[in-house]
């Protein structure tokens, strides 16, 4: 019973604080937190070096991955509760295509993103369901992809999983040292974050933008609401592809039990705690959750609890996430205020 | 001989999945909220009515089941309270809301496992290895409780739903809340009992369904399976909850039998797929509004 107004107020809450406006002031805010976002992200890991590398590589995949789930919950509207799948969906497709037949790093990892793509499209067909029936038939396509990835031993390994993965080779060369792979993340991360922001100042995103202040009107003013819904979704599969094609070069290992449920429910908390529908919010996120683990490793244990119980926090106190902070704490101050007097 | 007995086993598990989707369909009516968290609910009833077997091994299973539901039910009264009234109250938009209750399921389960451990249980009495021979047939003597479990239930929330105030209250609530609160209901209240009750079922879902199998901090995942269930049954609608749960035990059952076991949860959504393309809102859509 609340499926129409749940389906606008994502948007419309981003527009008040957020991405999706298009003023040209908002715009250009963008950019600029775009611009101290790149010059963080490229900086800090490589003047650090070390750990700090190690860390960077992981947060940068899992950063693309939190972009594309972003924008189908930002843009769309739509809550996908089996992200995880098109990120394997493009790590196994990289992979397998150069193991078999030595593909190139590109080529591959093109493949990757049109295979997560095309899937996502697939999925995309059930948006025509109301918001709670897309979101688990999401699930359904998660589980789904996981168990398909599982089972087909004879291609995938199955659970054991596939070892000796072929270093990235780009135009003949081969990416050996982490400093290379890095950088070659940080490209495919800025290059996505600068599309995606693209997209959400686009037409895309005012189209997206005016269904979620008034479904209605916009279909009456000939926004093809679904159509605009699908091609973001596909976008967003296709992008988790792309995250997913550097990650088994990350781990040196691939094997299923990195795109089940759980990692799903991860890559959502990412863009939960950073900030819903915001996208220096996802990265944000990203961060958060990758860095934080690893420095509390001892309490390894307590790790899911922790981020459950930070997503609780998240919802109840602090919904629009903490790229948010500082607009919801003004707001608290504000009320009190006017409380005082 | 093997069909019957799949169709058996097809139909105590939907009966299980059927008692979860109770719970999704209830909670989804009286607050318009998808509980993530109800599969959660089930595995934490499975381990207090182990807890509770454990201290008083010699208590008769059906008190198990009557008092690890009435516990379960007053930690579904507490998470309303705590987690839920004030967002819906503030009328939290849909996402938040599904955010929440799974936050509050990866509490659930987390805890759980640090309570209990990481290794799964089996309830320490002979019901979990008991089998009675019918008509040559092999029969989990399990499946008695959910054979008297399932209609005694559905009577009691039919008698409920029809006959007590509070009953009669909490669907006024369900269909109009701000009309039902002119009338002098009170809403909160009567979201709470909706709660209660969802809780309940999942805990009778989760102490049925553990001599079948066993208990762990991640069964909760079936919940998402129920869920399915509920969804093809309409959610809202109790006697489709009970429907859908049927179909999803017996086909995914039926359906591991023919293709292949391992591929058993995907055979169960894609049957979800499958019908919501047919029937977008699902078999008993009266109970939709949108």
């Amino acid at each position: 019973m609340n499926e129409p107004r749940a389906q606008g107020s994502i948007p419309s809450l981003i527009l008040s604080s957020q991405i999706l406006s298009t003023g040209k002031l908002r715009v250009r805010r963008d950019w600029l937190i775009f611009g101290v976002v790149m010059v963080l992200g490229w900086g800090t890991p490589l003047l650090a070096g070390g750990f700090y590398l190690y860390l960077g590589l992981t947060v940068a995949i899992y950063a693309i991955a939190a972009l594309g789930l972003q924008v189908m919950v930002g843009l769309a509207g739509q809550l996908s509760l089996g992200h995880a799948a098109f990120v394997g969906l493009g790590a196994y497709t990289t992979v397998l295509l150069e193991k078999t037949y030595a593909m190139p790093f590109l080529a591959a990892a093109g493949c990757g993103m049109l295979v997560a793509g095309l899937m996502g499209l697939l999925m995309a067909q059930l948006v025509r369901l109301s918001g709670v029936y897309f979101k688990i038939a999401t699930f359904g396509f998660g589980i789904i992809v996981y168990q398909i990835i599982s089972n087909t031993t004879w291609l995938t390994g199955g659970h054991v999983g596939i070892r000796g993965i072929p270093a990235i080779s780009i135009f003949g060369t081969a990416l050996t040292t982490r400093k290379e792979l890095f950088i070659l993340e940080m490209l495919a991360l800025t290059i996505v974050y600068a599309l995606l922001l693209r997209l959400c100042h686009g037409r895309v995103g005012r189209a997206l933008s005016a269904i979620g202040q008034n479904e209605s009107a916009a279909r009456s003013v000939g926004i093809p609401t679904n159509a605009y819904r699908m091609v973001v979704i596909t976008i967003g599969c296709a992008v988790a592809g792309l995250a997913g094609s550097f990650l088994p070069h990350l781990m040196r290992f691939l094997s299923p039990e990195s795109f089940g449920w759980h990692e799903s429910l991860v890559l959502l908390i990412m863009i939960t705690v950073g900030g819903l529908g915001s996208l220096p919010g996802a990265i944000l996120g990203a961060l958060i959750l990758i860095v934080v683990p690893e420095y509390m490793r001892e309490l390894a244990e307590y790790k899911m609890l922790v981020y459950g119980v930070l997503l609780v926090l998240c919802m109840m106190f602090l919904p629009t996430g903490l790229v948010a902070l500082p607009a919801t704490v003004a707001g608290w101050v504000a009320r009190l205020r006017t409380r005082k007097k | 001989m093997q069909l019957t007995m799949q169709l058996m086993s097809g139909l105590a598990v939907g009966c299980i999945y059927a008692l979860v989707a109770i719970g999704f369909s209830m909670i989804y009516r009286a607050l318009g909220l998808v509980n993530f968290a109800q599969g959660d609910i089930m595995m934490l009833g499975a381990f207090i009515g182990y807890s509770i077997l454990v201290a008083m091994p010699a208590l008769p299973f059906w008190l198990v089941l009557i008092s690890a539901t009435a516990l379960t039910a007053v930690l579904g009264l507490l998470i309303e309270r705590l987690a839920f009234r004030s967002a819906v109250n503030r009328k939290a938009d849909q996402i938040y809301l599904v955010l929440l209750t799974l936050g509050i399921g990866i509490v659930l389960s987390n805890s759980a496992r640090l309570i209990w451990g990481a290794n799964p249980v089996v309830y320490p009495i002979a019901l979990s290895h008991q089998i009675y021979t019918v008509l040559g047939y092999p029969f989990p003597a399990v499946y008695v409780y959910i054979a008297v479990t399932m209609p005694l239930l559905l009577l009691g929330l039919q008698l409920f739903f029809s006959k007590t105030w509070l009953g009669i209250s909490s669907r006024a609530v369900s269909d109009d809340r701000e009309v039902a609160a002119l009338m002098g209901v009170d809403a909160g209240r009567a979201s709470g009992v909706s709660f209660a009750i969802a809780a309940g079922t999942g805990a009778l879902a989760g102490v049925l369904y553990a001599p079948i199998t066993y208990v762990s901090f991640d069964m909760g995942v079936i919940g998402v399976k129920a869920f399915a269930a509920a969804i093809i049954g309409s959610l809202g609608s109790i006697p489709g909850a009970v429907v859908g749960g049927l179909i999803i035990g017996i086909g995914e059952t039926l359906g591991s039998a023919l293709i292949s076991s391992e591929y058993m949860d995907s055979i169960a959504f894609l049957l979800m797929i499958g019908i919501l393309l047919v029937r977008p809102t699902g078999l008993f859509n009266r109970a939709i509004k949108t």
